[in-house]
This record gives structure tokens, sequence and C-alpha cells, in this order.
């Protein structure tokens, strides 16, 4: 089994199976312009401490197998928000920072499917909240005028018409 | 609470498949005894090897080619006449013959290796010429291709194998009035959702007892959140006939996601009535297990995932307020931005200048903003910007596209709450890349409003601008709106591809015209309750005339479509595959003989309700032949046996029938329904006359069924039941509320159908 020897930001290093690594269209385009020189090379991933590079590791593990998704599907399907697997629903049972450490390093490692799954589980916290509750719950701080704010709520009233 | 938890509860021994891990030595030894002889259902004893080995041959198939032969020289004969088309009778007789006799050959053939048929009956169209050729050449694989005649390509071409899978789901609804439009939207949004976990995990009783008691408790939380169901949504998929049967006449279907999870809403069918604790057993798989079982993940995802995200919030998910002041891994301290944040509140509300270079230095994401762009100098997106305009600590640290891949899962009426938060989220909120789709859900909206305040956002002030990035706009729910509100949606939305109006009372048919002129690229149409709409069709006075791309096409409810208005319907949409023309209670079968002519392609028709049609109909609908995959023609009480026979010989490539409410539907086209048509995987034939002589047929011909639904049905006895248990081991659901069945049939199925989910109404069964 080849490996892939990735550092994290904090300089610790993890040896990985390559197949694993390669979800990360990030890696993969990596490697694929180191070429053979790679053998025991290590990468550094400068954008992602160990703690989450361990967690993304481990996520990339268990998803290993999954078919890949066809982009033609996510383009026509509905947004569902609630198709999340147990798994991932217990992977993601982190706290805010995490979650969007997460989202960052799926982001940066551009891998799709932690990527929409991270996005999933944040915009339920978004959904059927209060405009207040969303601010409070993200540590948000209202910079609008309050002129302007008057507009913004007028703007967007409809969807209060209850 | 009291009924269901303890009838989910308490008699767990009396469950077959609860006795499978655990101690009931009546129950094992039946099982051992099962294991050895296999016993058929229908013989006398159940270790009888005789009867056994009867059991185990095909059965008598060159007896049957002749029966259905002469029952085939008979029938269209007889109508024929009726019909006055003798002409034609002969020539047709002559082919109903050979297809006949084609289907038992094919039959015959699959018993010999019924692990291929699965695959090639999931395969394509168009390959009956082979098969007429070779019966052997069906079990290679053959590429999905369509024989029938070629039809220009839409512009925006998409492919609508996804389309079929969705609509599959929307059965057509015989008991659903208008107001279950609501839940059938949702059950159509959930389609092809049944994947029910392909592996099933032996119960690991080896776990604590601390494990089984947690499952306990998952049971009842997840009783709670099925009773916290709404109950109109319930309620009205309960009624909604589509909710039963699922189509399957795609592989599409099939094959979409198959990590898909079970929604709540279609995965505990009866929980109206006594619910079938199978579906509560297999939440043992998971999510615990799932999590030891890690890399040799097997995909068994039960239903309490689903169940356990019902609503918007996972339990697990909601955690914000707790997790607020714990400290990131970044060691980037909530506190101190809260600091930053106060004063950014304090600057920005100091002085109106402020805000113009904020809106200067963002990105113009929307006209509005762009026309109060005062400054030129673009600075550093926000995020990287540290000072006065940071929104919050976590999505500071995100870039723009990550917080627009967040937003994409929220849906219209969210982001316009998310657009009130911040300055940034405002900007981000309109980016026209999250509008592709504007769904409008609910009473409390009014359509037009806010469509013109959406139009507003998206395109400027101006009136003639246009948003050519909105696809998609889906209005239900009760959210209508009038001519007006659809005049301004087509000048606005000239690229439209999707469009559904639901219950738009207000919605004439001029202007509905007009929109269909304005908006060429439209490929799917829902109009379902429209009750000005006669017609579809664009301006009959343009020059060149033109045609509709229109391939999904809902007129369910529309009163006011008579035979006329069909022929207009089908002539300008010769593309369409779904049709569907529920309570259209004016067609008769002379507006139906249209349909064949103009839609070659049509995959799926529904025509409940509609009880104006007969066999005629039927016969002339059957000119459709292998194109047609589904097919309802439930309550339409005129239909009888003549007519679903021509159906079932020419269109045998049907994978979804419903007769549901056709009384005159016997066992006699039943039973050529079953060799006619090997790839059915769903069937209604509640409230028709059929008996244990009709179920047995079914079983032996068709062992793709998936769905079946026998409600109502008196004369079906535990005899019928288990014969379809013994030879469909794929049946996902079955339907025997008020029938005679007994507690054998019922473990019948539990026995030999280890997937199935049994809608009944007896609450003797455990």
């Amino acid at each position: 089994m080849p490996i892939i020897r990735l550092e994290s930001a904090d300089k610790e290093i993890f040896d990985t199976d390559i197949e694993i690594a390669k979800c990360s269209e990030t890696i993969k385009t990596a490697l694929e312009d180191l070429g053979d020189e790679s053998d025991n090379s290590v990468l550094p991933l400068p954008n992602v401490n160990s703690a989450i590079l361990r967690k993304v590791l481990h996520w990339a593990t268990y998803h290993a197998q999954d078919e890949p998704q066809q982009p033609q599907e996510d383009e026509n399907k509905e947004k569902r928000t609630d198709d999340i697997s147990s798994w991932d629903a217990d992977f993601l049972k982190v706290d805010q920072g995490t979650l969007f450490e997460l989202i960052l390093a799926a982001n940066y490692l551009n891998i799709q499917g932690l990527l929409d799954v991270t996005c999933k589980t944040c915009a339920n916290m978004i959904k059927g909240k209060s405009l207040q509750d969303i601010r409070e719950t993200f540590g948000i701080a209202n910079d609008f005028s309050a002129a302007e704010e008057e507009q913004v709520r007028k703007e967007n009233e409809w969807c209060e018409e209850k | 609470m009291s009924h269901k938890t303890s009838t989910r509860r308490a008699p767990d021994l009396e469950c077959p498949l609860a006795s499978l891990g655990r101690t009931s030595n009546a129950v094992r030894d039946q099982l051992a005894a099962a294991h050895y002889h296999h016993p058929h259902p229908l013989s006398s004893s159940p270790l009888d090897p005789q009867a056994y080995k009867m059991s185990r041959k095909s059965p008598n198939l060159g007896h049957n080619v002749n029966d259905t032969v002469a029952s085939s020289q008979q029938t269209p004969a007889t109508a024929a006449a009726a019909a006055a088309a003798v002409t034609t009778a002969a020539a047709m007789l002559h082919m109903v013959q050979q297809k006949a006799a084609t289907f038992e050959l094919r039959g015959r053939h699959t018993r010999h290796d019924p692990s291929t048929f699965g695959a090639h009956s999931t395969a394509s169209v168009g390959r009956h010429a082979q098969a007429k050729k070779s019966p052997e050449l069906q079990t290679l694989p053959a590429p999905v291709t369509r024989t029938t005649a070629p039809v220009p390509q839409p512009r925006n071409f998409l492919t609508l194998d996804w389309l079929h899978g969705n609509s599959a789901d929307t059965e057509d609804s015989s008991d659903n009035n208008a107001g279950g439009a609501n839940g059938r939207r949702r059950g159509q949004a959930q389609g092809g959702r049944c994947s029910v976990p392909t592996v099933l995990v032996p119960c690991n009783n080896g776990s604590s007892a601390q494990y089984l008691l947690d499952k306990k408790m998952e049971s009842l939380y997840l009783g709670n959140a099925l009773r916290a169901l709404p109950l109109g949504a319930e309620a009205s998929q309960y009624q909604n006939e589509r909710y039963y049967l699922e189509d399957y006449s795609s592989g599409s279907g099939n094959e979409r996601l198959p990590e898909r999870l079970h929604h709540p809403h279609n995965s505990s069918p009866s929980e109206t009535s006594g619910s079938d604790r199978y579906l509560l057993n297999r939440s043992t798989n998971s999510p615990a297990n799932a999590f030891q079982l890690d890399h040799h993940h097997t995909k068994v995802q039960s239903l309490s995932d689903g169940l356990c995200n019902l609503g918007r919030f996972s339990p697990s998910l909601d955690q914000g307020y707790a997790t607020l002041v714990s400290p990131s891994p970044t060691g980037h301290h909530p506190n101190s931005s809260s600091t930053n944040t106060s004063s950014s509140v304090v600057t920005s509300a100091g002085g109106g200048g402020v805000g113009g270079v904020i809106a200067s230095s963002t990105p113009a994401t929307t006209p509005r903003r762009s026309s109060n762009v005062t400054g030129t100098a673009i600075g550093p997106p926000p995020w990287n910007r540290k000072g006065p305009y940071r929104c919050g600590p976590y999505f500071d640290r995100l870039p723009d596209e990550a917080v627009v891949r967040i937003f994409s899962w929220l849906d219209s009426c969210e982001l316009c709450n998310v657009a009130r938060v911040c300055r940034r989220f405002e900007q981000l909120a309109w980016r026209p890349v999250l509008w592709k789709c504007i769904t409008l859900r609910g009473e409390h909206l009014n359509g037009d409003k806010t469509l013109k305040m959406i139009f507003r956002q998206l395109c400027g002030q101006s009136c003639n601008g246009a948003c050519p990035e909105v696809e998609r706009v889906m209005l239900a729910d009760g959210c209508r709106i009038s001519d007006k509100g659809l005049q301004l949606l087509t000048r606005r939305c000239p690229e439209l591809t999707h469009l559904q109006l639901q219950t738009c009372v207000g919605v004439s048919n001029q202007a509905l015209i007009e929109a269909l002129t304005k908006c060429s690229n439209l490929q799917h149409l829902d109009v379902t309750g429209c009750s000005e709409v006669s017609s579809i069709s664009p301006n009959p006075h343009m020059e060149p005339p033109r045609r509709l791309l229109l391939q999904y096409l809902d007129l369910t409810d529309c009163m006011a479509i008579d035979d006329m208005g069909l022929k207009i319907v089908v002539k300008n949409c010769p593309q369409l595959v779904y049709l569907y023309l529920r309570r259209c209670i004016q067609i008769t079968d002379a507006g139906l003989k249209f349909v064949p002519s103009f839609c070659v392609s049509l995959k799926e028709l529904s025509v409940s309700d509609c009880v104006n049609i007969t066999d005629f109909g039927l016969y002339e609908l059957a000119k459709l032949g292998a194109a047609l995959r589904y097919l309802s023609v439930a309550k339409c009480e005129r239909v009888s046996d003549a007519g679903l026979k021509v159906i079932a010989r020419r269109c045998y490539k049907l994978r979804y029938l419903n007769a549901r409410g056709c009384e005159a539907v016997s066992d006699d086209s039943i039973t050529v329904l079953a060799r006619s048509c090997p790839r059915l995987r769903a069937l209604d034939i509640g409230k028709c006359d059929v008996s244990d002589a009709g179920l047995r047929a079914l079983a032996e011909s068709c062992p793709n069924l998936k769905k079946l639904s026998l409600r109502n049905c008196d004369m079906i006895t535990d005899r019928g039941v288990q014969c379809i248990a013994y030879y469909c081991r794929g049946l996902q659901q079955l339907n025997i509320q008020d029938c005679q069945i007994s507690i054998e049939g019922y473990r019948a199925v539990k026995k030999y159908c280890k997937r199935c989910i049994i809608e009944h109404t007896n609450p003797g069964f455990c």
C-alpha cells in the first residue's frame, strides 16, 4: 500500500494511504505534479492543523469506498439537508469552531463529500431560526445601520407574513 | 401514544423476525424446517417433500401458452367487433398470438436463470426485437436505447432520468382531493428514497444490556418523532396512492444514491393504522453498530437515521449555543471577536459615509448594491480584512464561496432571512447562483408580491431586466400567483426550464399560453389544480408555428380540460414522456385516442379518476406499446378485464400498474398481465375482483414485484399471500389492509420477504 506523508500546519506528520489521501482533489493534483518523486516525500498542508487533519483523514478513511457522486444529480435533486448519514452526524458532533475549521479544510483540500456534509450541517443550524437566533448562534453582530436595517427588512419581509 | 407504543414494544416473541436472534424454540424449529425443506406455502404439509418437489418445478408453460392464446383470440376479437374495427382485427390477432408465445418463451427462460433477470429487466427499452430472435440474448447487457421515433431535441436538453425517478413516486392519487396537494408534492420530492438497506446485518446479540436499552429509547424517540409529523401531510400521504406503490419503471430510480436514507415520510406508511414492527426492529443496525463496523461499512443505514433527522434538526446538530463559548482549535477566542463586532456596530452606526465605503469594497453582487457604489477603490475581500467589518468569529474565517455553499442548502425563504443578519450575508444571499431555483411554499406567501420582491433584488429596479439564471420556479402548498405574477415571471425568467404552479386558480389559460410562448425552454410544467387551464399550447398565431419542448406535464385536477383541450395539448407537446391527467373528469375515450397518435415516447400516463374512460380508451392507449412503463387507471370504474388484457399484451414492458378500484378487473386479466409483463414491479389491485389464483399467477411470473397493494380484496386468503411471499422475495411493500389475511399469511411474508413493510389493519399482528 503506497503511503503519502502529509504534514499539518503544526508540523505533525500523517502517514496516509495514498488512495485515501486522493479523495482530496488538492492532494491528488499535487501528487500528479510531483510524479514519481513523491516516494517518501512530505506534502505540507500549511492551512490545516493536526487536529483537523486527523478528523479529515478519519472521515476520508470511512468514506473511501463510496462511489463518487454524479454532478448531474447534484444539479437536479432538491435541496435536502436531512439526509446526513448517522455516521456523518456523529462525526460532526463537534463544537462550532471545529465544524468551521472542517469546512475550511474541506474547501482548501477540495473534498466535495466532506464539504457538502459540513455545509449541510451548518445550514441545518441556520434553518428554522429567527434572525436574532442566527446572530446569537454564530456570534454575528448586526452591522446594519438603522436605516439600512429597515430597508433590508422591507425587502425581505415577504417571507415573514404569517 | 398508548396504543402505538404498546403494540410496538410489548409482543417481542410474537414477531417472527424478533425471534431470529432470540430464543423461541417453536420458531427456531420452524425456521430450521424451512431451511432444510423449503416447504411450499401451498403444500398441504410444510414438510412434505413431494409437494416441495412439485412446487419447485416451473409452472406448466406449454399448457399456459394454449390457454393464453386461446383467451387472446376471444377477447380482442369480441372487443374489436364491438369497436367496429373489423379490418384490423385479424392482423392484430396474429400479432397478439405471436407475442403471447414470445412471452411464454421468455418466462421459461428467466425461470432458469432468475439471477440475471433482475439485471436485464432494469436495463433497457428496445430490446424486444433481440428477445424475439433468441431469448438467450436477454441475459446480455444491452445499452439503453429507445426504439421510438426520433424527435427533435430541446435546446437545453437534460436527461430526464432523474425526473423519472422523482415522478415515479407521485402515485396517482384517487383518494387524494385538492386538499391533498401538499402531501403529494412532498411525497414526490422524496421520490425513490425507498432504498431499503441492501445488506442485512444480523443482530449482534452479544451487545450489552445497555445497548438494548439504548435501542429501546431510540424506538421511543422514533415513535415520538413520527407522531410529531405534521398531521396534514401525513394524512394526505396516507391517502395518496402513489405513496403505496412506487414506480420502478426505470433503472435510474434505483440507481440513485444507494446510501440515500429513508425519509420518515415514506418509511412508515402505515403509521396511522397498525404499524409494522419490522421497521423498528431494523434500527438495531445503527448508529452505534455502524460505528463499530467502521471500515467494513456495509452501507446499512437504518430507518432510524432518517427518522433522527426528522424535521430540520437532528438532535446532534443543533449545538450552537452550547459550543459558542468553547475554545476553537485555532485559539481564536470568541471573546476577542465579540469586542471586534461590538466596535463594528458602533462604527457602522456612527456615520453614513462608512456604509458607502463598505459597499464599494465588497464584490458587486447585486445591481442594487452596485448602484450605491461611490468609491473606486476595491479593497481585499471582507473576510481577509481586519477591522470593523467582520460579521462574526466563525463565518469570518470562511471565504465567500464556502458561505455561498452553506447558503445553497437553504430555500428561498431562509435565504431572505439570512439576508437580514448582517451586511456580508446580505451580499452573499443575493448571489444569482443561489436563486437558480426559487421555491415558495405555504399559504402565508403571496406569490405575486413575493416574486416581485425577489426579482427586484435579483434584476434591479429596471422594469425590463431579466434574470437568466433562474431556471426553476416552484410554487406549491398554497403559494399562488395570478396572471399578473405569471406575466412578471415569464418576462423576468426567459430561460425557465421548470415551472410549478399548484392550485393557482387565478391563472387564466391566455396567460399560460403567453408564458409558454415566451419561455421556450420549458421542459417541466406542473399546473395541478389550475382550474382555468383548458389546454397547453404556445400562441397559435405565431409564425412559424412552434411546438413545445415539454417532457413532463402534470394536469391533475385541471377540470377544464376536455377532449379537444387534450388534443391540443398532445399535438403541441410531441416530446411528452410524463403525462398526468388525474381527475380531468371531462376526458373520454375520444380524447385519449389522441395521446398515442402524437406522443409516441410517452412513458408514464395517469388517468386516475377519469370516470369516463372505458376499455375502448385502453385499446387506444395500448398503441403506446413497449414505451409505456407506468399506467394508472385507478378508479376508472368502467375499465374491465378486456381493456387491461390488451394493455398487458401490447405494453409488455409495463413496470407499474394501478388498477385500484376497478372492480370489474378479475383474475382473468391479472393472469394475462402477469404472464405478459414479467417486468412488473409495482401493482395496485385494491378492491379488484382478484382471488388467490390471480396472486399465484403474479407470484410465478413477476419475480421483480416490489410493491403490491391488495387493499380491500375480499377474496384473497392466506394462501395467495403466502404464494406471493414465497416467490417474490424482493417485496418491499405489501398492503393487506381490509383483507381476510390471518397471522399465517402475515408470518409468511415476514419469513420470506425480509425487507417488506406490511401495511395492515389487523391489530392482532405484532
